[in-house]
């Protein structure tokens, strides 16, 4: 019996399953070739030696001056001459040490530097000037920490009225933890684990919205809202992009134990439809695998061009992936909703950290423990760089019109190479549910009725039935530009939360 | 991906060198290489040369090329200059030789029933299914901790690179053996056990390697997160992990902190100690803990202060331990008598490095610090504007006396070992 079995193993009846079907399509992507827009490059930030340099906090200030935390607990400052130039490994100083495994960092305007430790929200202050931190001084600490290695404070940023905003991961494996249902994997233990918080200008504290899991990245839009991603797991069916508001709930039931309006019979006695009906929209579904598993914080491209020609859109960072992808966000009907599509890949860890340096350069803050990374190092800082010339050939923005989608290029298309067959659209949803993720339901192909170009070459438009909760891919790949260039990234992805 | 199906398996970079030029590539890269590579090529300020990791790029032709140009940005000369090509040609196949570990490794999770007996469980069933989880970790290690389920079932398999020189075999410790099947370029095959776990005997060079695991019958104490490490199968020498857990075994994970130059102030999660507490390891060897929630010491000990290793491992889900003889841990306690709620302010760091705790109580602003004394540790303790502090609560403790001293506004508890431990 058991050789047979080995048999089986062996051949066939092992690997297939694995290779066939949806799981593995999605997964094709990952070992993909590399994909970099055209101009664009990759260059690994010497890091002071032997120092565990898990990168999970980052800022830069107006003058270029680099900020890290870690999560062995130390900050690191890079001055603003060295990260504009090459940096060494001695250009590195140790400001501030012994934090509990922060996952967040911001300048703030008055040159101290604030720090989401586990179990706090720290402001750090050099007293004296001379480039170490002095004070360690408790902003807040309302939550509650249970020593689960799963509770992170994602904090903090600062929204367009002044306050400062972080939000609190559920744990895992915590004792006396609540989840909804049978087959818990995060949990909360209470003490608004899960929760959005915030501290306004006068310093009072409140926690604002619920239904957090992994909310890995924060970030504040130049308008002032503040968005932030959840990572895929339970009731997350596809990591997602969200704007984060007063009262809002975003779609895990096990934060709502400290909700004044639940208790846990209650939630018990509730189900997957009653969750459904409060849970937010996100602006984004982030498609598993080809995408995104664990992303990180939105950052926008505020570099006046310096970057190239994507001023003004989010980037955001994928841990497990080790990519980068853009969102190009739109408002229909009065509601933010929109599109991603990949950037650049191939990075050496885990990106879970943007931050746009004014020079133009995109930096990344990177980690690969506990979580594995398609890059392969534990650690590490990179950056995107432009060159500042090469035009690259990419999907610029698309959005949505009354019969279809409107595609803008970095450069024009080549008539020629334009037809409906040039593209292949899809569309699916998610099901939200306790579930560990979501495959793609009801996937369908659909058909793309017409193109028409622009005259300039720059657009293309096209005609397809467009369905509300849903999230179409279109796929591109046929087409060239004037100079006979494919784009480095052919298939976008837009969620259709409402048509015109 | 074809590899299902064998048709990349010749675009595998061979690995089969001369033995003649190895030693000679190898006695350059003693001369010439390892200050910067390291002994074993995992890296030191130059990369690890070891991982299939080529930053700049992985052909013979480019690591050639790079090893006679060098990076003399980067800290690295070029070699044209000191070595002929046939030369730096035995120092490539040396260092290619040497590649260890996996190579575009994947894998596959499905959930099983909890209750399933070993007997009764079959991989080619649980895989009808589609995964609920599948991916790449390329170079990478596997991660056991991915499923995020107690109940399941996963396949990996991956090229693996074995490095020339010694034998070798995949040691995999799964809590109790059998849920673990594993292939060899599509060869079952049976492994010998040590005490802990069963040898894969594997020979030198590229393999297709295939590890199926379930959670049928695994006994209760053990956590699922599987310790593959390829060893030496006759010294039991350990040459490199292919699992998460298997390099946290391989790697001595303690990560000391020590106090000895100067005061540290490190908050993580430490056996004993409350969550919210900030631990402090003073240069005289006496180390403390202050709770931020409660503002009271709620444990000292004697000893090297900190390993924080088990805490920066992995996920980190074990904590820190401290170093050394505890003398009073949690629950028992040094606080103010004052009552009321405890707000914590913050910590001053002075010029020594030595931390002030600021923290309210009932309103009322206090400072506590640790200093060393003759015979042990005091905790100075000072109200706001002079005024004094008032009484502290202490813990009866064996073998260690505690008494209090006023000192102007200064309220100082001075704790002593009585009895030598």
């Amino acid at each position: 019996m058991r050789t047979i079995k080995m048999k089986m193993l062996a051949g066939a009846a092992l690997v297939l399953p694995i290779l066939s079907g949806n799981v593995l399509a999605q997964d094709d992507m990952v070992g993909n070739p590399a994909y970099i827009p055209d101009g664009y490059r990759l260059e690994a930030i010497a890091l002071p030696a032997d120092v565990p340099f898990h990168a999970t906090g980052l800022d830069i200030d107006e003058a270029g001056t680099v900020a890290v935390a870690t999560r062995l607990g130390d900050v690191w400052i890079l001055d603003a001459e060295a990260a504009a130039g090459t940096p060494a490994p001695s250009d590195w100083t140790l400001f501030a040490e012994g934090l509990n495994e922060p996952t967040g960092l911001m300048w703030d305007t008055d040159g101290t530097i604030l720090v989401g430790q586990k179990s706090e929200l720290t402001r750090l202050v050099d007293r004296d000037g001379d480039g170490r931190a002095d004070d360690y001084l408790n902003l807040a600490s309302d939550w509650e920490f249970h020593d689960n290695y799963h509770e992170y404070n994602f904090s903090p940023v600062r929204d367009g009225e002044g306050n400062l905003v972080g939000t609190l991961n559920l744990g895992h494996n915590v004792p006396n933890g609540y989840s909804w249902g049978d087959r818990p994997v995060m949990v909360s233990a209470g003490g608004h684990r899960g929760w959005a918080y915030r501290i306004t200008p006068e310093g009072e504290f409140s926690f604002f919205a619920s239904g957090l899991r992994s909310p890995a990245g924060v970030g504040v839009s130049p308008d002032g809202l503040v968005y932030y991603t959840d990572n895929q797991g339970d009731w997350v069916p596809t990591s997602k992009l969200h704007i984060l508001e007063e009262g809002g709930f975003y779609g895990h039931p096990s934060s709502l134990r400290d909700h004044p309006d639940y208790t846990i019979e209650k939630l018990d006695a509730m189900s997957v439809e009653d969750f459904a009906q409060m849970s937010e929209t996100p602006v984004v579904w982030i498609p598993h695998q080809e995408v995104a598993n664990s992303p990180g914080n939105p950052e926008w491209d505020t570099t006046g061009g310096a970057f190239g020609p994507f001023e003004g859109q989010i980037f955001v960072g994928d841990q497990t992936q080790s990519n980068v992808f853009r969102v190009l966000l739109e408002t229909v009907n009065g509601q933010r909703q929109g599109a991603v599509i990949n950037f650049a890949n191939k990075f050496q860890s885990g990106n879970i950290r943007l931050a746009f340096h004014p020079g133009g350069a995109l930096w990344v803050g990177q980690t690969a423990r506990g979580w594995g990374a398609v890059g392969s190092k534990p650690f590490g800082i990179e950056r995107v760089v432009w060159d500042g010339e090469t035009q690259p050939f990419e999907l610029h923005d698309i959005s949505m019109t009354a019969d279809g989608f409107r595609l803008d290029f970095t450069g024009a298309v080549d008539p020629e190479s334009l037809s409906p067959s040039a593209f292949a659209a899809e569309q699916w949803h998610y099901n939200y549910s306790d579930a560990y993720g979501s495959g793609k339901i009801d996937l369908t192909a659909v058909d793309i009725q017409s193109v028409d170009i622009a005259e300039d070459g720059m657009s293309v438009s096209i005609a397809v039935e467009q369905t509300p909760g849903t999230v179409m891919s279109i796929d591109f790949s046929a087409l060239r530009s004037e100079d006979g260039r494919s784009a480095s990234v052919s298939k976008v992805y837009y969620t259709v939360n409402t048509t015109m | 991906m074809a590899r299902t199906d064998g048709a990349d398996v010749a675009e595998r970079q061979q690995v089969a060198f001369d033995d003649a030029s190895l030693a000679r590539g190898k006695a350059i890269y003693a001369q010439a290489c390892v200050a910067c590579h390291g002994q074993n090529m995992r890296g030191g300020v130059g990369f690890n040369l070891v991982d299939g990791e080529w930053v700049h790029g992985a052909s013979p032709e480019a690591i050639l090329s790079n090893i006679k140009t060098g990076f003399p940005d980067r800290g690295m000369v070029g070699f044209e200059s000191l070595y002929s090509d046939e030369e730096l040609q035995d120092v490539v196949d040396y260092i290619r030789s040497r590649r260890e570990g996996w190579e575009s490794g994947r894998y596959a999770i499905w959930p099983i029933a909890a209750d399933i007996a070993r007997d009764d469980f079959s991989f080619e069933q649980v895989m009808q299914d589609e995964p609920t989880k599948a991916g790449r970790f390329g170079a990478g290690l596997v991660d056991y901790g991915l499923p995020e389920m107690e109940n399941f079932a996963m396949v990996v398999d991956g090229t693996i690179h074995i490095p020339a020189g010694t034998p070798a075999g995949v040691w995999v410790q799964a809590g109790g053996g059998g849920g673990v099947e594993v292939t060899i370029d599509g060869e079952p095959v049976e492994p010998v056990y040590d005490l802990a776990g069963a040898i894969y005997p594997i020979d030198q060079g590229v393999h297709d390697l295939t590890i199926a695991y379930s959670t049928a019958d695994k006994p209760n104490w053990y956590s699922g997160n599987l310790n593959i490490v390829v060893l030496n199968p006759e010294t039991g020498e350990r040459a490199f992990p292919l699992s998460e857990a298997g390099k946290s075994f391989l790697n001595d994970t303690s990560f000391v902190i020590d106090a000895q130059q100067r005061p540290r102030v490190i908050r993580r999660v430490v056996n004993n100690l409350p969550s919210s507490t900030i631990s402090v390891g003073l240069p005289s060897g006496m180390n403390f803990g202050f709770n931020t929630k409660s503002c009271a010491i709620v444990g000292a000990w004697e000893g090297d202060f900190l390993d924080i290793g088990p805490n920066i491992d992995g996920r980190g889900d074990a904590p820190s331990v401290p170093l050394g003889e505890w003398m009073f841990h949690e629950p028992q306690a040094i606080a103010l008598s004052q009552q009321g709620d405890c707000r914590y302010v913050g910590t001053s760091l002075q010029d020594d490095g030595a931390p002030v705790f600021a923290f309210e109580l009932g309103g009322v602003p206090y400072t506590v610090s640790g200093q060393a004394t003759d015979g042990g540790m005091a905790f100075v303790y000072a109200a706001a504007q002079g005024r004094s502090a008032g009484a502290v609560s202490m813990p009866e403790v064996d073998g260690v006396e505690m008494r209090v001293e006023q000192a102007g506004a200064q309220t100082r508890v001075l704790l002593e070992r009585t009895r030598a431990q």
